[in-house]
């Protein structure tokens, strides 16, 4: 009978078989509890959520942005008081398909999910109740742009050149966010993209846009000044590369604020060959144009090809017409906002601080200085030449009363889509408070309608 | 003539302390439970079911009067009731129906107690015991049903009633082992205080190893893992025990890995539990989202637990039978999960004890059996729910809803009381009694 | 509710632990308690008779070769007797059977078990069915085996 230390041995095997169970246990128990909690596999998050009541969001006067109100006796609904002229930049809060825009990005905090799960408060209150998010935009100015744009497809952003706040961001065509999951087939079924954020995340040929790159360069750097003439014949040999100009007998002498003003292709094309390439690649990266830009909610970078890496038909094509350059309407107000901040680029922001259920403010976001894109006399010369083109340019459809708008606007071609309409500018002139940017796909050969457009937000805004 | 009546010793006193207060601490989680879910507090009463059945068994378990094993039946007693309270916020129905399975099971474990007044008897019906586990696992290999399209045959039906005789066919062979290995034992005879020379043969184990295969092969064909990893390590363990020589374990453990490793390459259902188990966030097969769920509710349980009443378990598939060790981990958390590995390890404990005190070879040898059954099955489910090993389907012993199960495993509870109905200190003279 | 809840949860395993700890303190006390040499049974031993000089004397054996009259046969604290040779005393006697009898120690008696014989077993000429209380002196016939009990 002598195995009964055998027994023994087994039994002490297996009762260190019990020992070893603990260390799993404390591994998904203790060590990543909170990683599984949060894990996109847990559908408990979906009933936590219910239980959360979610911050709202406001613009910067504290309207309204985005809601939940009660539906019915025991169930919330979310809702969006500015409906279609925000949506893209407040988003949507879908039970089916999710979130986007503010109400993705800023989800953590409308929800205050951190503290929530941690807080032993959440046994002794009624219902946890989320942070609101109070944004830079003004919702009068935004309606406004909203209208403005109407049936047409393209984006509006409109920024503070002090201090980088996002005041308008329109895109169109829109959607209705509290609508998501009902009209999600069809939003999808659409040819012309509702759910795209135009002005962040789609890519423009901006024609003639990189005038100002141009012109910048040349002030900064010296190698022209306002009062410099050039000779326009309707067409000329620019560098080796036939440049032709509209209308075709030319603009005879013109001056540098002319050319600019008219859009003297010759006058610029000069201009662009004086400089050089890697000149203008030097200004390109200082407006923003070549990294990959920042915001709340997502943004897709612009495509600036190298000007130093093609050869010189496609540099004169790109600086006059903007082949290979591609720019967001986001990326555009950026530039006219440098410009209008005397040279200092800052950094756009949509959200401008976070305040929880009894108003302390958690977050408060502090303009950004990101750097410097010219000298501020420089700054102030183009001013001039932006203010003239309104006056008497190309631009001059942006002109309102009692107030001086400086901006240039244009026409670029894309294919399948027609000419675009575009505008970018600032206003008052003088001392300027918004820098506007604005596109309108198919607006016609010219940037008439852009700026007429732009006009409009400047009245909305700085009356 | 005079038979000594035993009167309430310390022993039976500790038994029906603990059971006492078992029973306090089932029924204030029933309540909690009930809280929990926001169901009447007036459904409570059913949980009394739990402790009055192990309280009346305590008493009718003393008609003969020798000193017994004291520990074991409040533990079973507490792990029942916890049981309970985790498969009402499963499946409400499925919870009466465990508490019926309770009642007849602890009626059955009263039952043989009486009935087998001296287990060593069973030893003679050990070719018996081993014939009519293979026989049933065998018919419900081919008339079998299954619970999913193409799960494992688990069940014998006979009208209304079915049963999964894996179960039965576990103490068959458990009996079978023990009296093989003890039968084999009786050749070398020690005077006290001598000390044996030599252990067993292999060869001797040959008809085991024979009919332990052949079992093993049945459940590997059926893909009843769960039942072939019981069954197997039933087997090493007893061989262990007979041969005492470690190498043969070590053979029997090389030529399961080799086996395992055929069933992954031959087999798409071992395959699949496997990459189930390595990866189960990312693979799409049916099984991943089990053990996901599984883990998630751990996570979500965290060291205290939600509360009893309060996890959201919905997702979790045969949440009442194999994975009731993660609605465990949910409610009560790190603390309470150790809790229950400490009863069960306890629980094993003093089968083993039961084991080692046991006066003749086959009644020691039938303990063995019978804690290592217990061990393997805890071990193997509540490592397999943790991710330590792939999942099994195996159930947890007096927690998982389950008749058969339930019944099993009273039985064998009232088989390890009967043999431990011995009177104090160890017969074997040289071996430390602890 | 939510902190009735709370409480609840937290109340609730710390009665569990309460369970798991006086269980383990039952287990360390049966560990110390048979570390050292246990006085036969219960605590409250019985003054009685001390049980270290019990044994079974063998008045009448079938085969006088290997268990001759006289032979003393020291009692443990439970001792089997039978025909097989796994009981602690084997009676070389046909009429016995492989398990005849159990005679083991509480509370400082010893008490004599049948354990289903064939043959049964007689104390004193009365047939046992189930236990009896030995006494010094009294005469156990097992089988074609007589003994007597001394203490």
């Amino acid at each position: 009978m002598d195995f009964r230390p055998n027994v023994r041995k087994l039994a002490i095997a297996l009762l260190c078989g019990f020992l070893v169970l603990l260390a799993p246990l404390t591994y998904w128990q203790v060590l990543v509890a909170t990683r599984l909690q949060a894990s996109s596999y847990n559908e408990r998050a979906k009933a936590r959520r219910k239980a959360i009541r979610r911050g709202s969001i406001f613009d910067r006067n504290g309207g309204v942005l985005a809601e939940t109100q009660p539906f019915g006796s025991d169930l919330e609904e979310r809702v969006y008081p500015l409906d279609e002229a925000a949506a893209h930049v407040v988003g949507y809060y879908a039970r089916v398909h999710g979130r986007d825009g503010i109400e993705r990005t800023q989800d953590d905090a409308l929800m205050a999910l951190g503290q929530y799960l941690t807080s032993p408060k959440r046994l002794f209150s009624p219902r946890w109740v989320g942070c609101d998010v109070m944004l830079t935009l003004d919702a009068e100015a935004q309606q406004a742009a909203h209208v403005e744009l109407g049936r047409r497809r393209g984006a509006v952003v409109a920024v503070d050149p002090r201090t980088g706040e996002i005041l308008v961001m329109v895109s169109a065509p829109s959607f209705h966010p509290a609508l998501v999951d009902e009209e999600w087939p069809r939003i999808r079924q659409r040819g012309d993209a509702p759910l795209l954020n135009r002005a962040t995340a789609r890519p423009y040929r901006p024609g003639g846009a990189l005038q100002l790159i141009i012109a910048t360069a040349a002030i900064d750097l010296g190698a022209a000044r306002a009062s410099d003439t050039f000779t326009c014949r309707g067409s000329a040999d620019v560098g080796g590369m036939p440049v032709d100009c509209s209308p075709r007998r030319g603009h005879g002498q013109i001056s540098l604020t002319g050319a600019f003003a008219q859009s003297c292709r010759i006058a610029l094309a000069t201009l662009a060959t004086r400089l050089g390439p890697e000149r203008l690649d030097e200004y390109i990266r200082r407006f923003g144009w070549r990294g990959a830009p920042e915001l709340e909610i997502p943004v897709r970078r612009s495509a600036v090809r190298e000007l130093t890496a093609v050869g010189r038909a496609d540099f004169v094509a790109a600086c006059l017409d903007g082949h290979g350059v591609r720019l967001t309407p986001l990326a555009m107000c950026s530039a006219a906002a440098s410009i209008a901040n005397g040279g200092v680029r800052m950094q756009p922001y949509l959200v401008r601080s976070v305040a929880d259920v009894n108003g302390r403010v958690l977050n408060q976001t502090p303009p950004r200085r990101l750097g410097r894109v010219c000298s501020s006399w420089a700054a102030a010369e183009l001013g001039a030449l932006m203010t003239s083109a309104v006056r008497r340019g190309t631009a001059r459809r942006a002109g309102i009363s009692d107030v001086e708008v400086a901006g240039i606007a244009g026409s670029a071609e894309e294919p399948d889509v027609g000419a675009n309409s575009w505008f970018l500018g600032f206003a008052p002139a003088d001392s300027p408070e918004v820098a506007v940017a604005v596109v309108i796909e198919d607006g016609g050969g010219s940037g008439e309608q852009a700026a007429k457009l732009a006009g409009g937000v400047f009245e909305a805004m700085l009356r | 003539m005079v038979s000594v009546r035993g009167s309430r010793d310390s022993g039976a006193q500790l038994e029906r302390a603990l059971l006492l207060l078992g029973g306090g601490v089932v029924v204030i989680g029933f309540l909690l439970t009930s809280l929990g879910m926001g169901e009447s507090w007036v459904r409570t009463v059913r949980i009394f079911l739990v402790p009055g059945a192990f309280l009346l068994a305590s008493f009718a378990l003393d008609g003969i009067h020798s000193p017994r094993e004291r520990l074991i039946l409040p533990m079973v007693a507490l792990l029942c009731g916890v049981g309970i309270c985790c498969l009402w916020l499963v499946d409400d129905w499925q919870m009466s129906k465990q508490l019926l399975w309770i009642t007849l099971g602890a009626a059955l474990l009263v039952g043989t107690y009486h009935v087998v007044p001296e287990p060593a008897r069973l030893g003679r019906y050990k070719y018996l015991c081993g014939a009519i586990a293979a026989a049933l696992i065998v018919v419900t290999m081919i008339w079998g049903r299954a619970a999913t399209q193409d799960g494992p045959k688990l069940w014998l039906g006979f009208g209304p009633f079915s049963f999964q005789p894996a179960e039965a066919a576990k103490l068959l062979m458990s009996i079978f082992l023990a009296g093989f290995l003890a039968e084999r034992f009786k050749a070398q005879r020690v005077a006290p205080g001598e000390r044996s020379r030599a252990s067993p043969s292999i060869r001797y184990m040959g008809p085991v190893i024979l009919v332990v295969g052949l079992c093993l092969a049945m459940f590997v064909l059926q893909s009843d893992l769960g039942a072939a990893m019981l069954f197997f390590g039933l087997f090493v363990a007893m061989l262990y025990v007979g041969v005492g020589r470690l190498q043969y374990v070590l053979m029997s453990i090389a030529l399961f890995l080799a086996g395992a490793g055929l069933a992954y390459q031959y087999s798409p259902k071992v395959a699949s539990r496997v990459s189930i188990w390595l990866d189960p966030w990312g693979s799409g097969d049916y099984g991943a989202g089990q053990i996901r769920e599984s883990l998630l509710c751990f996570g979500e349980g965290g060291i205290f637990g939600t509360g009893l009443g309060l996890g959201m378990v919905g997702r979790l598939p045969a949440a009442s039978t194999d994975l009731i060790f993660a609605v465990i981990g949910e409610q009560m958390g790190m603390l309470g999960c150790t809790a229950i590995l400490l009863l069960y390890a306890m629980l094993v404990y003093r089968s083993f004890r039961i084991a080692w005190r046991s006066e003749d070879a086959f009644s020691s040898l039938l303990a063995t059996a019978l804690a290592t059954v217990l061990a393997v099955q805890t071990l193997t489910i509540i490592g397999g729910v943790t991710r330590l090993i792939p999942l099994t389907g195996i159930t947890l012993p007096f927690v998982s809803y389950g008749g058969s199960s339930m019944a099993t495993n009273l039985v064998a509870v009232g088989l390890l009381l009967a043999i431990s109905r011995q009177p104090g200190g160890s017969s074997v003279p040289g071996v430390t009694d602890i | 509710m939510d902190f009735v809840l709370a409480v609840g949860k937290y109340f609730f395993l710390a009665l569990l632990y309460v369970f798991v700890f006086l269980v383990y303190r039952a287990i360390l006390r049966d560990v110390r308690g048979a570390a050292t040499p246990a006085p036969s049974g219960s605590r409250r031993a019985h003054s009685g008779a001390p049980s270290s000089s019990a044994r079974l004397v063998v008045v009448e054996s079938p085969d006088v070769d290997r268990l001759p009259a006289g032979t003393v046969l020291p009692l443990s604290a439970a001792t089997s007797v039978g025909r097989s040779s796994e009981n602690a005393i084997e009676l070389p006697d046909r009429f016995a059977s492989a398990h005849h009898v159990l005679i083991y120690l509480t509370r400082g008696k010893h008490v004599l078990r049948d354990r289903d014989s064939t043959n049964g077993t007689f104390v004193n000429g009365t047939r046992i069915y189930s236990e009896v209380v030995l006494s010094a002196g009294d005469r156990l016939e097992i089988g074609t085996t007589i003994l007597e009990y001394r203490q």
